[in-house]
């Protein structure tokens, strides 16, 4: 009996220090990044810095252009994807089912998340400027990253939807409406957060995309806010990339640290915004 | 045809003779979840006015035949049945092709009080969005509603909070509220003062009562005390079989049958 006592504890024991090392890899490996980048990057990062235009590109001057277009770049492809998520949400929702079309979409939007952004690119750069001759353009970019962000703003949706409470539909059926009245007077508003917070965390991960829109939305230098749908501009993901490449040189480096900086705070500022529309707009149980 | 009863009894009732006997009618109707017979070959009359009050254990199918009463079920999962109903005077599947307009005309509060999380105004509003009201009619309606549940002093200065803020007696009453703004013919209860408290349920059996003189409402409750007090009509469950029923006289009398009697004094059932 004693003996396998003993041998349950250290079982018990091996097991939390298994728990303990995994934790702090997971959070030495991030605080280590984020330490270094942001070490690295602060020198760089001033309001000139964030404000002026790139020279010489990118070793002197700042990235004010490529933080204008990352931003117009996945704010046109969340404008994009909401609707077609939450149609593609309410459809699946509606079909209720684990089975036939429900069941295909569903596992068609796991495919979707799963397959490698430069499959996207590669598709952008035959389809789009090959096929129907668009040539670079930030506005196919925004369309290509908005198919990337459909999966996870789609799913997102669907599991609020999912998660709401089955009373709230036999309450609002029992007042006599109907399935597409309960659909946007319960479904609706009652997944919003999901929506809001679906559409963040694909933002943040469209946002530093560079392989799906190098070849198709991007160059490297002497672009401006763009006039038309079929310019190019720059990104700050693409932008760290050829700061990268002129490594040599140490003002080159250190914009590419700054750059890198400016990213990540912008990836966690919608993080944080993510986090924040779940706490706000998160359904009330009913009590 | 008075203004006032127009204004409670919609037109077809009047002109099908049978209506006026029965609100709901029940023939050899049995339910089921799966392949469990819930309710079987039930027989019922319900008349067009009066409180009927169904009583019996726990777990009896009482929930159930209401949640078929306005086809609530039909959107549940795995719940079948066989036999007919005609609810006020239709047959409830094949005279009613819009499922909505039954649900309309007969009204349901569930067992646990539910609004939306929006305000108390728009959860009032709720089952009257797809009719043209204007602003003023809207308003009225509301305010009616909520004064017929007894809601008006405790809300009317703050109709635009949001209705999740109110106790669970309110929350309770602004759901009896919402079905009574679409001046149902029928209205079904499911134990709708079973998480209040004395006070709040004093007031929602007043309110039930004076219901019974204008339409059919249908009932489920446990408490014994309140069947005996609001009744007019009562109805025994046990084991999905109705057991016994009659007029409260009769239920709460001694030639009540002896099954019913210990139910009534024991609160307990061997069947
Ligand atoms: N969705 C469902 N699927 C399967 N079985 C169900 C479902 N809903 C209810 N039941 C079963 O049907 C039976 C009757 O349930 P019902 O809710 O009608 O009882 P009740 O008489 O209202 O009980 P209570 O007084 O406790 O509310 C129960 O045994 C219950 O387990
Ligand atoms: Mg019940």
């Amino acid at each position: 009996m004693i003996e396998s006592a003993r041998i349950r504890q250290t079982k018990e024991k091996c097991f939390a220090m298994m728990l303990r090392v995994s934790l702090l890899i997971c959070a030495g490996t991030l605080i280590f990044l984020l330490g270094s980048i942001f070490v690295k990057g602060i020198g760089a990062i001033s309001l000139d810095f964030i404000f002026t235009p790139s020279k010489d590109f990118g070793k002197s001057g700042g990235i004010f252009y490529q933080i204008m277009g990352s931003l117009l770049m996945v704010f046109v492809a969340a404008a994009l994807v909401i609707p077609l998520a939450i149609g593609t949400s309410l459809f699946q929702y509606a079909l209720n089912t684990r089975t036939g079309i429900g069941y295909f979409l569903e596992q068609s939007l796991y495919a979707l998340n799963a397959i490698p952004s430069i499959t996207y690119g590669i598709f952008g750069l035959i389809f789009f400027v090959n096929v129907l001759n668009t040539g670079i353009s930030w506005f196919v970019g925004s369309m290509i990253l908005a198919i990337m962000m459909l999966p996870t703003t789609t799913l997102s949706t669907y599991q609020a939807m999912v998660a709401i409470p089955k009373i709230y539909h036999e309450n609002a059926a029992a007042l006599g409406l109907t399935k597409t009245e309960i659909m946007r007077r319960v479904t609706l508003p009652q997944s919003f957060h999901g929506i809001v917070t679906g559409s963040l965390i694909g933002l943040a991960r469209a946002i530093g995309e560079t392989a799906p829109i190098m070849f198709i939305a991007t160059a490297f230098s002497g672009v401006s806010v763009p006039k038309s749908l079929v310019e190019p501009v720059s990104t700050l993901p693409t932008h760290i990339l050829e700061l990268a490449q002129q490594s040599t040189d140490p003002q080159a480096l250190q914009n590419a640290w700054g750059a890198s900086l400016i990213l990540v705070l912008l990836v966690g500022s919608f993080g944080l915004l993510a986090l924040l529309a779940r706490s706000r707009f998160s359904r009330r149980s009913p009590k | 045809m008075s203004p006032a009863k127009l204004s409670l009894v919609s037109d077809n009732q009047s002109s099908n003779p049978d209506v006026e006997a029965h609100s709901i009618r029940l023939d050899d109707f049995s339910a089921y979840y799966g392949k469990n017979c819930i309710i079987s070959d039930v027989n019922l009359k319900l008349p067009n006015k009066g409180v009927t009050c169904l009583i019996g254990p726990s777990g009896t199918g009482k929930s159930t035949i209401l949640r078929w009463l306005n086809r609530i079920n039909e959107d549940t999962e795995n719940a079948s049945f066989s036999g007919t109903i005609k609810v006020l005077g239709r047959d409830f599947i094949s005279g009613y092709p819009d499922v909505t307009e039954l649900r309309r005309r007969v009204g349901m509060v569930f067992q646990q009080p539910c609004v939306f999380p929006c305000s108390i105004y728009d959860n009032m509003l709720m089952g009257l969005r797809g009719r043209k009201l204007s602003e003023m009619q809207a308003r009225d309606s509301v305010e009616q509603g909520l004064k017929s549940a007894s809601l008006w002093d405790e809300v009317s200065h703050r109709l635009e909070t949001r209705a999740d803020a109110l106790s669970l007696g309110q929350q309770q009453r602004l759901c009896l509220a919402r079905a009574l703004v679409l001046k149902p013919d029928v209205l079904l209860l499911d134990e709708p003062t079973a998480s209040i408290d004395p006070v709040s349920s004093r007031a929602i059996e007043d309110l039930v009562m004076s219901l019974g003189n204008k339409i059919s409402v249908v009932m489920v409750t446990h408490n014994i005390g309140q069947a005996k007090r609001i009744s007019d009509h009562v109805v025994f469950i046990c084991d999905g079989k109705v057991v016994e029923q009659g007029p409260r006289t009769h239920m709460f009398s001694s030639h009540c049958s002896a099954k019913t009697k210990t139910y009534i004094t024991e609160e307990f059932c061997d069947c």
